[in-house]
């Protein structure tokens, strides 16, 4: 596989890319159509086949996303000033005019921290700026890894009084996608920095009356419990029935079931916890006498119960 | 074995390998562009699919080893392409594609191994690259970059080790970092990881593999985690950890191996994540490399925890000379 180099038929690409952008539409983010036509043009650079593809960009019809030919100018302008590693308000903006172009773009993410982080002081609009551009970023792909990192970054610099606004945030992407991983690891990191460990129980537990089956909300209930060591056998009798609540709702809830079983391993549990998981299966199976999970839950306890 | 309807139950591996050697030859095809930022992991998704499919020979890899070291940059990682940043990730590929073409020679080993040692935190933890982001994938990819290179030594892998187990959950599963969510891709870098580093005795196999097993939904597709969506992918980060933790017995195969054929596109080739989706070579890779974990006739075994051919070709010589 050659460096990057002239395609033998540039034209078609364009004409593929001009298809793509047609059936796709939305899906078809100004991102990608701008990078392939930065990579395009980079590759026949000093060719005649530069200033077709110029004229041609112009021409897909991209009305949705309104792409300029400008994005291309900006990615050129970006590598420039990163090479005289210019940190000042001009390039802060140009990073996010390259973020907004591609938002997996690693140094352009990685040269705004450098500005922000530099500029803050003299500029403190700068805060209220960076919330509302990760918002925006976020409403087009709560996915992105550079996001999240850039998001945690934040986070920490902005400490515990920020923390609301971070937990907000991280709430607004799970409400499109109740199981987002980045979203509840940022929940986690800012919990912890802010000590919110009440108010995060109490979350999972919001999240857990609209879909009981919700692993992650499960998952993060645990990390709350074994944060904190102070009157850890309360809390677990407290989780245990919280549990056995849920699991008469939806007895064939694996996410219940192995949660029950991850408090039965807590050490400085209830001395009784054993007995209290059985009784959790025996009522279960009352109700519900075929569910597999409880019987294979009941046969764990009792293989892992002290003789 | 009743196939799906319009599928013929069979691996087209003909077309499989053609599907790759395009996508692979394509600075003429739109997907070049528009996979440029990791196009070093595609790259590797494609030959050791190739590899896997015994058809390597049908790639330029002379072509394809100088693409590789033209990724390398003067801290001694790779970027996702030439001119691209260094990031951890790339740098295994870099490596894994190497010991492929057994051209490992044409690297320093010292100076990646010097890159990826300088990216392990106090806490025994990886960062991807200078940007500072922790994931316990990065621990896998440096145990596994420095194993291949033979320059283990190179890291404190007691503790690389020590992180890797304070990620595992009360299920049995491990996340991205501690306290994080037990996920099916994890719990394959975790498993991995603990393989490289000698410490399989810091998890709970039993558990882990009944949480593993526990990703099989009814159409035979494993998912990632419980009550979510089955995909193709997971039919290598389940399958591999349950290999090298001796109990790939623990899923229904035959179901599995249906659901990863009904996921071909038969006339063009590759596979995607579910029945009638498009088709990337990512998930055309982990399908295949999924197959072969099973055994499927007509492809080359793998290793779980290297991910490379375990038959044929230098990879296995290696591996197994090695291992």
């Amino acid at each position: 596989m050659p460096r990057v180099s002239a395609p033998a038929n540039p034209e078609a690409l364009v004409n593929e890319l001009s298809q793509k952008v047609n059936t796709q539409k939305a899906e078809m983010e100004k991102a990608i159509v701008t990078s392939v036509l930065v990579q395009l043009r980079e590759a026949c650079k000093g060719l005649e086949t530069d200033n077709w593809i110029k004229a041609k960009a112009q021409a897909i019809p991209v009305v949705s996303i309104g792409y300029s030919l400008q994005d291309a100018e900006t990615l050129s302008c970006f590598y420039t000033v990163l090479e005289d590693s210019e940190i000042s308000l001009r390039v802060h903006h140009l990073t996010e005019e390259v973020i907004r172009i591609n938002q997996a773009h690693y140094s352009a993410w990685a040269w705004r921290w450098q500005c922000f982080e530099a500029l803050l002081s003299d500029h403190s609009e700068l805060l209220e700026q960076e919330l509302r551009f990760l918002q925006d970023i976020a409403t087009l792909n709560a996915k992105n890894y550079q996001l999240w990192n850039y998001r945690r970054r934040f986070a920490q610099f902005c400490r515990a009084d920020h923390a609301e606004a971070e937990l907000e945030f991280a709430h607004a992407c799970l409400v499109e996608d109740a199981k987002n991983y980045h979203a509840w690891a940022h929940r986690q990191a800012v919990v912890a920095m802010a000590g919110l460990w009440q108010a995060e129980l109490q979350y999972t537990g919001e999240v857990l009356e609209e879909d009981v089956r919700n692993n992650s909300a499960w998952s993060q209930r645990f990390f709350v419990l074994s944060a904190q060591p102070d009157r850890i056998g309360d809390r677990v009798l407290a989780e245990a029935n919280f549990t056995s609540q849920k699991l008469h709702l939806v007895p064939h809830n694996m996410s219940a079931w192995n949660y029950l079983l991850g408090l039965l391993k807590v050490s400085a549990g209830p001395a009784n916890m054993h007995q209290i998981c059985l009784d959790i299966c025996r009522q279960v199976l009352q109700g519900s006498p075929d569910c597999a999970p409880a019987k294979a839950s009941q046969a764990v306890i009792l293989q892992a119960q002290p003789q | 074995m009743d196939s799906e309807p319009g599928t013929s139950g069979r691996l087209v591996v003909d077309r499989h390998a053609r599907y790759i050697c395009t996508f692979a030859k394509a600075v003429d095809t739109l997907e070049f562009y528009l996979t440029e930022h990791f196009r070093l992991s595609g790259v590797y998704w494609g030959v050791t699919a190739l590899a896997l499919l015994g058809h390597l020979h049908n790639l330029d890899g002379e072509g394809i080893v100088k693409w590789v070291l033209s990724c390398q940059n003067a801290d001694g990682g790779f970027g996702g392409s030439p001119r691209h940043d260094s990031h951890i990730l790339y740098t295994l590929s870099a490596v894994q594609i190497l010991v492929l073409y057994d051209k490992l020679e044409l690297v320093d080993a010292d100076q990646v191994a010097s890159y990826i040692s300088k990216l392990q935190q106090s806490n025994g933890s990886f960062i991807g690259d200078s940007w500072g982001e922790v994931d316990t994938r990065f621990s896998y990819v440096a145990l596994c970059c420095c194993w291949l290179l033979d320059r283990l030594d190179r890291l404190n892998v007691r503790k690389a080790a020590q992180y890797v187990a304070s990620c595992r959950n009360f299920d049995g599963g491990f996340g991205c970092t501690p306290g994080n969510e037990s996920h099916a891709g994890q719990v394959f870098v975790c498993v991995a990881a603990l393989h490289i580093a000698d410490s399989l005795d810091l998890l709970d196999a039993d558990l882990l593999c009944w949480w593993l097993s526990e990703r099989q939904t009814a159409g035979g597709g494993l998912n990632g985690r419980p009550e979510k969506l089955p995909d193709v992918c997971y039919s290598w980060w389940c399958l591999s950890a349950l290999s090298i933790l001796g109990r790939l017995h623990w899923i229904d195969q035959t179901a599995l191996q249906d659901f990863i054929l009904s996921c071909q596109d038969e006339d063009d080739g590759g596979i995607s994540d579910r029945p009638e989706d498009m088709v990337d070579v990512f998930h055309t890779f982990f399908g295949i490399a999924g197959l072969c974990l099973m055994g499927h006739p007509g492809l080359k075994a793998v290793d779980p925890t290297f991910a490379l051919p375990l038959e044929d070709g230098f990879a296995a010589n290696f591996l197994n000379e090695n291992e």
